[in-house]
């Protein structure tokens, strides 16, 4: 040590000699020490002054030497574990796999190129050895291992295997890629802007895909992005960063797990990782890909600084990046759908949503992009426009996808911006509009249909291209969410088809198909689906997607009524099959898809729903993009789907994600959203969060009476949630007013018995019991468990619990053949409903069953 | 690490160490992962114990990193163990002057690089892994002191650093070195001692 010392260095001979003494007189008790010390003191005073010192140092703590060397050991460790990566030899045997060899190491293990041992079949893999061996990771990659497999995109390098080798180190085996990490391609093909737009967009797309089976990648970033020969993009390594982030691990990010300038802040800080933070790492990968020197750490510059200068829509991209960089993730793109549209939509001129959607800066795009300007077209004369329809009509039918169109009634407001297929619409009238006529004032999309009605109704001469507009307009006011409009527009599109004899029946079954939409959308399914028969019996041997969504419709309609599931089902599959020969990934078949799902749902075959629902969604997303409120619905059923099978962390994080949506595109007090709010509450409930459970569904019952008003059975069961709740806080009073709201509008004559009746008057039965009122509590039950046995025809989980809750209360009694018959019922019940043996409702039931048989023991 | 070996052979080669097969499978060790594999076993329970002692929480593959904790120290090993490895306590004291030395050089090495001296810092994973500077220096200031210390006696240089890098327990360092417990506890009071002082303006607390 270079420092100076307080005191002279003590010779060696010098050390040595205190040390003797010291050892001696640490070996003697307290008197017999000061006596010595004294003794040294009176011939040498400087040894004395060392000795005291001495002995003071040897009775000083010194803990802290400890935690130096465990802070430094466990640094030297973790340097050493990474440079000795152990490398398995060739040949070495993975489960069926043989090693090739090792092709890289990565954060999170060694690669290896690997074939088959058994040379069953021709096939190269790659095998990710994974570094950390955790006692949780091995079962949470089977539970994975299921998810990822289910990733299925040609963008996506498909997971194959995987397993635990014999001394217990987790592999995973994937698709092996030939070709180049995005670095070295960057590098040696020097793409152009727009070709690593292209690159972008595809990954972007891969990253959706698996978003929508709730895989997020959490490591993108150009390694784990691969360019084959033939350009194509396969991104590496989906879901494996969550795999081991949600073990627990937290701690891994900082042992070189993910790779830090492309991952999100909150994943730096080692919090939990979201699609959102993929968002993050996309915006990132988009600054790289256009040549951005990315920094080595995050400073407060934005991502979107990083860019080179002289992009093309420099302005677009950058507000891009930052719209995904976001820091907060609840403010970045909600989906990786937006961002692509955004890019889209960018590179064809149209207003993005990253930068501020102000009219100015809309319509600027809205001219640019259609060249001269196009505005009030007040002044277009009804025969031009007659003329247009009439040569180009057909083209137009063709060009306009139906279903395209058919947008949920939700979306009330539209803007000329965010409705391509009704802006696409009249801007096909302003196209062919005289552009030296148009002039004046910007218009909305609201004003621009009311030109299109009236000009419709000035048609009256041409009556078939009449009746197409009116049907048209119909179909936007549907999707505008003006019932009474549309309803209105598409009967006189009937009477009109109706009353011309040239008019084919298809022509009349396509109105009646929209009127039965459009009553099914307002609620009154026996309504639609009268129109809907009406519409299949003109064209009973048709084979057309109308048929199709005639048949969809009615079975929706039929399960809306809930009277005829087992018609509704039927009719939904028949379209299904139909569906496979004809459009098999159409709009239609999405909904077709959806309404099976619902049927299994009502009907408690979870396991059939949750396959319709999952098509379904990746049909819509597929066709519409993320957030698109047909998206929105079925992923609701999904979400509600995960709760009946206590899937709940994914159920919650598709719900927040919703809500989050839903408030956007739908607005905060929309009854959807109210209901997946109260879906919130109920995901804490179940997990034991009352708290949680009660802000969410407070939250609920707020945005449900401002949508419903307050006596509305959507209300009541909120209502009877937070009876249960303030039930579980001792908050008796407070739960009896709820209950009896709740009981007082389920009961009321004129309101359907549904489902939420017999589950308010079982929870109130709950309460009896809890206060020891057991004779009323099995009252309710019994009346509970009718209910439900009348509304799901039996075979529910509702059903099982009702009987296990009259298990109970007979067991309470002392009645233990009662309990006994009870129990039995409800586990046939719920083994019937649910797949999993582990469910927590099987649980319930079989431990009660074994309570009851031990007291039957005990008795006897 | 080869995926089949049955549990029970590891077993049983633990059961039979053979001072004599350890000494000759670290000659042969530079060249052949293979053998390296079956080291592994014959001093896989020293190292477990070595680790649980060490309080190092492993953060989360024992196996790996003992792994590589093996393949450091032995490689180590080599270059002090000029002479055969007589027996498992002898090997013991191999062992925790190794670990001594790898945690003493992996201080140096970080210091140097933190200081400028090394551009050899490639990845972002270097930052994350590094302890902190100032924990770095107390390392290598007590590395110096306990050199002054071997000078007095060398014996109780090797208690300390058995106790402080390793963690070994007193009984084990007894055992260690084939003296009683009692005398382990002596030499530890006077070498931290002596240590205090050596740092008394390092650290002033």
């Amino acid at each position: 040590m270079s420092r100076d010392w307080k005191r002279p260095r003590l010779t060696l001979a010098r050390r040595r000699l205190l040390d003797r003494l010291l050892d001696r007189l640490l070996e003697l008790d307290e008197t017999a020490r000061e006596r010595e010390l004294a003794a040294i003191g009176a011939r040498a005073s400087r040894v004395h002054e060392w000795l005291v010192e001495l002995l003071a140092a040897s009775t000083a703590p010194t803990d802290y030497l400890d935690t130096v060397f465990e802070r430094v050991g466990q640094a030297a460790q973790r340097d050493v574990r990474d440079r000795h990566e152990m490398v398995l030899p060739q040949g070495t045997r993975i489960g069926p796999w043989r090693v090739e060899s090792a092709v890289g190491s990565g954060g999170m293990g060694t690669v290896y190129r690997a074939v088959r041992a058994d040379d069953a079949f021709d096939m190269v893999v790659a095998i990710k050895l994974i570094r950390l061996r955790l006692d949780s990771l091995n079962d949470r990659l089977k539970l994975e291992r299921e998810l990822l497999a289910r990733l299925d995109h040609r963008n996506i390098a498909r997971l194959i295997d995987g397993g635990t080798t014999g001394d217990g180190q987790a592999y995973l085996v994937m698709e092996w890629v030939e070709g180049r990490n995005l670095d070295e391609y960057l590098r040696v093909c020097a793409p152009a802007q727009e070709r690593c737009m292209d690159l972008f967009a595809r990954i972007a797309e891969a990253v959706a895909h698996a978003h929508q089976r709730q895989v997020v990648h959490g490591d993108l970033k150009p390694g784990n992005v691969r360019v084959t020969d033939s350009g194509q993009v396969r991104l590496l390594d989906f879901g494996i960063a969550q795999l081991i982030d949600g073990s627990g691990q937290a701690g891994m990010i900082e042992q070189g797990g993910m790779t830090p300038v492309f991952s999100a802040p909150e994943q730096r800080r080692g919090e939990a990782i979201s699609t959102q933070s993929d968002i993050w790492s996309l915006g990132v990968l988009l600054v790289w890909l256009l040549g951005g020197r990315l920094p080595e750490q995050w400073s407060s510059t934005p991502a979107a600084d990083f860019l080179p200068a002289g992009l093309e829509r420099g302005q677009d991209l950058a507000a891009i990046v930052n719209m995904a960089c976001r820091e907060d993730p609840a403010q970045r793109y909600q989906s990786v759908g937006q961002l692509l549209e955004d890019l889209d939509s960018s590179r064809r001129y149209a207003p993005i949503r990253a930068r501020a959607a102000t009219r100015g800066y809309v319509f600027g795009r809205f001219l640019r992009r259609h060249r001269w300007p196009v505005a009030a077209g007040a002044a277009v004369s009804a025969g031009l426009v007659g003329a247009v329809i009439a040569v180009g009509w057909q083209a137009q039918i063709a060009g306009m996808e139906r279903d395209r169109a058919q947008v949920e009634r939700d979306r009330a407001k539209l803007e000329v911006a965010r409705t391509r297929q009704v802006s696409d619409f009249l801007v096909d009238l302003f196209e062919h509009a005289d552009p030296g006529v148009a002039r004046g004032e910007p218009m909305t999309a609201e004003q621009l249909m009311e030109n299109g009605i009236s000009r419709a109704r000035e048609l009256n001469r041409q009556p078939r291209i009449q009746s197409e507009m009116y049907l048209v307009l119909g179909r936007v006011q549907l999707n505008m969410g003006d019932h009474d409009r549309a309803r209105e527009l598409t009967s006189a599109a009937l009477n009109l088809t109706d009353t011309d004899p040239s008019a084919s029946s298809l022509e009349v079954a396509r109105v009646l198909v929209q009127l039965g939409d459009i009553r099914l959308q307002e609620g009154a399914p026996n309504e639609s689906a009268r129109r809907y028969r009406q519409a299949l019996a003109l064209i009973a041997d048709d084979r057309s997607e109308l048929r199709l969504e005639a048949l969809n419709g009615l079975g929706g309609s039929l399960l809306s009524g809930g009277e005829a599931r087992e018609e509704a089902m039927a009719i939904l599959t028949e379209a299904l099959d139909m569906c496979r020969q004809l459009a098999p990934a159409s709009a239609v078949a999405a909904s077709i898809h959806n309404n099976l799902g619902a049927g299994f749902y009502y009907g408690g075959r979870y396991a059939q729903a949750r396959q319709h629902f999952e098509q379904a969604i990746d049909l819509l997303i597929a066709r519409f993009g993320d957030d698109h409120p047909r998206v929105l619905f079925s992923q609701t059923n999904l979400a509600w789907l995960l709760i009946e099978l206590a899937r709940f962390e994914q159920a919650e994080q598709l719900l927040v994600r919703l809500v989050e949506s839903q408030r956007k595109v739908l607005g905060a007090d929309h009854p959807h959203r109210a209901a997946n709010l109260h879906a919130l509450g109920s995901v804490h409930w179940r997990q034991g969060r009352a708290d949680q459970a009660i802000a969410w569904w407070q939250r609920s019952l707020v945005a449900k009476t401002a949508a419903y008003g307050e006596k509305h059975p959507d209300v009541a069961s909120t209502q009877n949630a937070l009876a249960l709740a303030a039930v579980s806080k001792g908050e008796i009073e407070q739960a009896e007013t709820l209950y009896q709201q709740a009981l007082d509008t389920l009961r009321a004559p004129d309101t359907k018995t549904t489902i939420r009746l017999p589950s308010t008057i079982s929870n109130l039965g709950d309460l009896r019991v809890v206060q020891n009122r057991m004779a009323e509590g099995e009252v309710l039950y019994r009346e509970a468990l009718a209910l439900y046995q009348e509304l799901t025809g039996g075979r529910h989980p509702h059903v099982g619990v009702a009987q296990r809750k009259l298990a109970e209360v007979r067991l309470a009694d002392g009645d233990l053949d009662g309990a006994h018959d009870w129990v039995e019922s409800s586990l046939e019940t719920l083994q019937a409903v649910f797949e999993d043996p582990s469910h927590p409702e099987l649980e319930n039931s079989r431990a009660l069953l074994e309570a009851i048989e031990l007291q039957r023991v005990e008795f006897e | 690490m080869t995926s089949d070996r049955p549990k029970k052979d590891r077993e049983d080669a633990v059961a039979a160490v053979d001072p004599g097969q350890v000494t000759r499978l670290l000659d042969e060790l530079h060249g052949s992962p293979e053998l390296f594999d079956q080291l592994v076993p014959l001093v896989y329970d020293d190292l477990k114990r070595l680790g649980r002692a060490q309080r190092w929480k492993l953060g989360g593959s024992v196996t790996l990193q003992t792994t590589a904790l093996v393949h450091e120290a032995f490689i180590k090993l080599r270059g002090h163990a000029g002479q055969t490895i007589e027996s498992r306590l002898h090997f013991q004291r191999l062992a925790a002057r190794v670990i001594r030395q790898l945690i003493v050089d992996y201080a140096r090495k970080q210091l140097a690089a933190k200081r400028g001296g090394d551009q050899a810092r490639e990845t972002f994973e270097d930052s994350y892994h590094a302890a902190p500077e100032e924990d770095l220096i107390r390392v290598l200031a007590i590395e110096e002191a306990i050199a002054r210390v071997e000078l007095i006696d060398s014996r109780l240089a090797e208690v300390l650093a058995a106790s402080l890098h390793s963690g070994y327990t007193v009984t084990e360092i007894g055992q260690m070195l084939d003296i009683s417990s009692r005398t382990v506890v002596r030499d530890l009071k006077r070498a931290r001692a002596w240590l205090r002082i050596e740092l008394a303006d390092f650290d002033p607390s």
